[in-house]
């Protein structure tokens, strides 16, 4: 550090010029009279080294204890991350391990599939379906006419209804006469 | 106490530090003094230590220095207010207890306590300490138009001054 300062060495020409009117005005002497003008004499010179022996040592001291302090402040967090560091890695290893194994059986039954599919007989190309062509599923089933008029109560199904009158004497042979038209 | 190292030395060559610390360190000492310091001789050596111990230097030690200097002068005075002492027996700034004395006469004395203590204190710097206006600035923490203000202000009443003496003088 340099003990040559430029804002008293460049001041403006005007600002001294105000400097002395202003020593006029206070009743100053001139300019050129220091009021502090010392002697570096030997007591100052000890003292002076004396100081600068003092900001060493202080320098040295307060580096010291701010890089401990800084150790001992990072210490808690280094770990937490640490910590935190080693528990993703598992988790990330666990989620890997996961991942492999749905891959894995996946494609087993993608495989076990595809050699289902292998094994049956498949249809051939005489068989393939016409424009009219009928399933068999859909011959075999009944009629939806007679599985409504049979599922709903409402409707009764049609039937031939004959009138029998019944014999004031009980029939022996237990028969039922019918006229003949 | 073995001497000191070309190499250690955090300011240079040992002749210019010892120069710069016999011219700076009584006024600095006037200084912490017109601050009503207790200890102003410690103030002002702690001054110095806590500028060689920077690490970065600083662009105008001198006003780092000055500047030091009123803010422990300050900060001495602050524990003041939770005592139960008379208001009498606490100094205000720049009006220290025969801080100037043995450095002005008793008509500058006179002169310098018409101003308020703000014109009083940059008035102080500029022309006592010899010191510029960015300096004066860097050491109040203010502006340099308003350390120009000051100055111009304080000039102003110092005129005013003058001409009602020499009026009262005729009269």
């Amino acid at each position: 550090m340099s003990w040559h300062d430029p804002a008293r060495s460049e001041e403006p020409a005007e600002d001294t010029a105000l400097r002395e009117e202003l020593r006029g005005l206070l009743g100053l002497p001139a300019r050129g009279t220091n009021y502090f003008e010392t002697e570096p004499t030997p007591e100052l010179v000890r003292l002076a080294d004396d100081l600068r022996r003092e900001a060493l040592r202080r320098n040295r001291t307060a580096r010291k204890q701010h890089s401990w302090l800084l150790a001992a402040a990072a210490l808690p967090v280094t770990l937490a991350l640490g910590g935190l560091g080693t528990l993703a890695l598992v988790e990330k290893h666990k989620a890997d391990e996961l991942a492999a194994t749905v891959a894995h059986e996946a494609e087993e039954i993608h495989r076990l599939a595809a050699a289902v599919q292998q094994a049956q007989p498949g249809p051939g190309p005489a068989a393939q379906p016409g424009p009219g062509h009928v399933p068999a599923a859909a011959r075999t089933r009944p009629p939806q006419v007679l599985l409504m008029g049979k599922a709903s109560p409402k409707v009764k199904p049609k039937e031939l209804v004959i009138p029998v009158e019944r014999p004031a004497e009980p029939n022996p042979n237990d028969t039922q006469r019918v006229k003949a038209h | 106490m073995e001497p000191l190292k070309t190499q250690t030395v955090p300011f240079g060559d040992s002749h210019e530090f010892h120069n710069i610390f016999a011219s700076l360190y009584p006024r600095l000492v006037s200084y912490a003094r017109r601050y009503g310091a207790t200890y102003p001789e410690d103030i002002a050596q702690e001054a110095f230590v806590i500028l060689m111990q920077r690490d970065s230097p600083v662009d105008h030690p001198t006003a780092y220095l000055y500047g030091t200097v009123r803010t422990l002068s300050l900060t001495e005075r602050r524990p003041l207010k939770n005592q139960s002492i008379s208001l009498e027996a606490v100094v205000e700034p720049g009006k220290g207890p025969d801080a100037d004395e043995d450095l002005l006469s008793q008509e500058v004395r006179e002169r310098m306590k018409s101003l308020s203590p703000t014109f009083r204190e940059t008035l102080w710097l500029f022309v006592v300490e010899d010191l510029s206006i960015r300096q004066i600035s860097e050491i109040l923490d203010i502006p340099e138009a308003t350390v120009k203000t000051r100055i111009h202000r304080a000039k102003a009443h110092l005129r005013n001054q003058l001409n009602s003496g020499g009026l009262h003088v005729l009269a």
